[in-house]
């Protein structure tokens, strides 16, 4: 047993400590940075995962909540909306006639790169409406849902005007705000069909202009939870115009 | 499933994320997510920090698939080396929430096997699992308490009250040995 000694660090030896996960944060760096370069030392991590990876087996899975696959999906902006859908140009009149000047514009520039969710871009035109602070499309990866979202900061007031797609008869769509870290609080419930205002103060905090929202399927007003129960079908990112 | 249905499965639906394909990343998520999450928050110990690895995780799935190569490595295994790898990361940068001294880190699921432990399990784990057994026994925690909580040396050293640079060579000859024992 005490005739197998340490020897001075191989790089498979630093290999495998990598893998184990025992060394500070700078040597974790600098194994990176060697795996990025090193397909041989790159090579040595990869066999030593599949060593430990039995292990693994023994680790209790746990389900993460609803919400990490809603920050995900607003994230990566997912997903791209039809064009079919988009280029209606019925559609988007309809969507945007609420929202004056600057909410068209954007929406104009939105359908220019339609894999984009956000909208980083000040309006080509004079805005009607100078209180308006910021705009967000959110849509879905399945489901014809989408909804582009305008916030007047001055005035505390989100206006959510559905695109596409109505909730089912016998439920809600409920849209949430999600706080990087904390559970998602919900703004309210609507229909899907109708344009809604909400007065909202959760807002207005330091990130409220780049809030990522969702939307989810609720039972018919509402979750009973408080927190989301149902599918996402929309997501996505404010951002301040 | 199968676990090899399971395997060739994510395979494809890698690949498929690597194309850009969205609802494959929805699909490589639902089958991992679980497992991911128990083993970030195993390493982290603190509910929002391991949701935003995960996150975290999931985005690197979406960037990265195109690097992984099924020639090379199994998908779980990919995925579980990832998710360890940002966990720990984000460990060594807020520190573990709670220290909690070890007991036996090979703590059992008790919900019942899934398709993805299925996956998991094969020949390999009861030779690991051997291989381990032939270390002495405080050996076997050590190894055990730096794999699961993802910690330094030092760290371990200190749950075990004995000197760093003992730990340190408790550990590498015991790296040392697993591997001769599994074939190099």
């Amino acid at each position: 047993m005490t005739d197998i000694q340490p020897t001075a660090s191989t790089p498979d030896q630093d290999a495998a400590e990598y893998a184990l996960g025992v060394t500070t944060a700078d040597q974790r760096r600098q194994a990176e940075r060697r795996i990025a370069s090193d397909p041989a030392f790159a090579g040595l991590v990869s066999a030593w995962d599949e060593r430990f990876a039995p292990l693994i087996d023994a680790i209790p899975e746990k389900t993460p909540p609803r919400v990490v696959w809603m920050r995900i999906a607003a994230q990566l902006g997912l997903a791209p909306a039809k064009p079919g859908v988009w280029s209606n140009i019925h559609i988007w009149r309809a969507a945007t006639a609420a929202f004056g000047v600057a909410a068209a514009a954007a929406v104009v520039v939105l359908l220019a790169y339609p894999k984009t969710v956000v909208i980083p871009t000040p309006p080509q035109a004079p805005t009607q409406d100078a209180s308006l602070t910021s705009v967000g499309l959110l849509k879905g990866e399945e489901g014809p849902a989408s909804f582009v979202v305008t916030l007047d900061r001055a005035n505390r007031r989100l206006t959510i005007a559905p695109v596409t797609g109505a909730s089912p008869s016998d439920k809600s769509f409920e849209m949430w705000i999600l706080p990087r870290g904390q559970n998602p609080i919900s703004l309210g419930v609507m229909d899907g069909k109708d344009v809604v205002t909400i007065d909202t103060d959760k807002l207005i905090g330091p990130d409220g202009s780049r809030a990522t929202l969702a939307v989810s399927v609720e039972p018919l007003g509402g979750s009973p939870t408080g927190l989301p129960t149902g599918p996402v079908v929309a997501s996505g990112q404010l951002q301040p115009i | 499933m199968d676990a090899d249905l399971s395997r060739q499965a994510l395979n494809a639906n890698l690949r498929l994320v690597a194309g850009g394909d969205r609802g494959a990343l929805q699909a490589v998520y639902d089958a991992t997510s679980s497992k991911l999450f128990g083993v970030v928050l195993r390493i982290l110990n603190d509910r929002s920090e391991a949701e935003d690895v995960l996150q975290e995780v999931y985005i690197s799935v979406w960037t990265k698939a195109g690097q992984f190569d099924e020639s090379r490595a199994s998908p779980i295994t990919w995925l579980a080396a990832m998710a360890r790898n940002r966990a720990i990361d984000r460990q060594r940068q807020v520190g573990r929430r709670i220290s909690r001294p070890i007991e036996d880190a090979g703590e059992v699921a008790d919900e019942g096997e899934t398709g993805l432990d299925s996956l998991l399990r094969s020949e390999t784990s009861s030779r690991l699992d051997g291989c381990i057994a032939e270390l002495e026994d405080q050996q076997q925690k050590a190894l055990k308490t730096a794999f699961f909580d993802g910690r330094t040396y030092e760290d371990v050293a200190t749950l075990f009250g004995v000197p760093t640079g003992t730990m340190k060579s408790w550990i590498r000859r015991s790296l040392i040995k697993l591997k001769a024992c599994l074939g190099g």
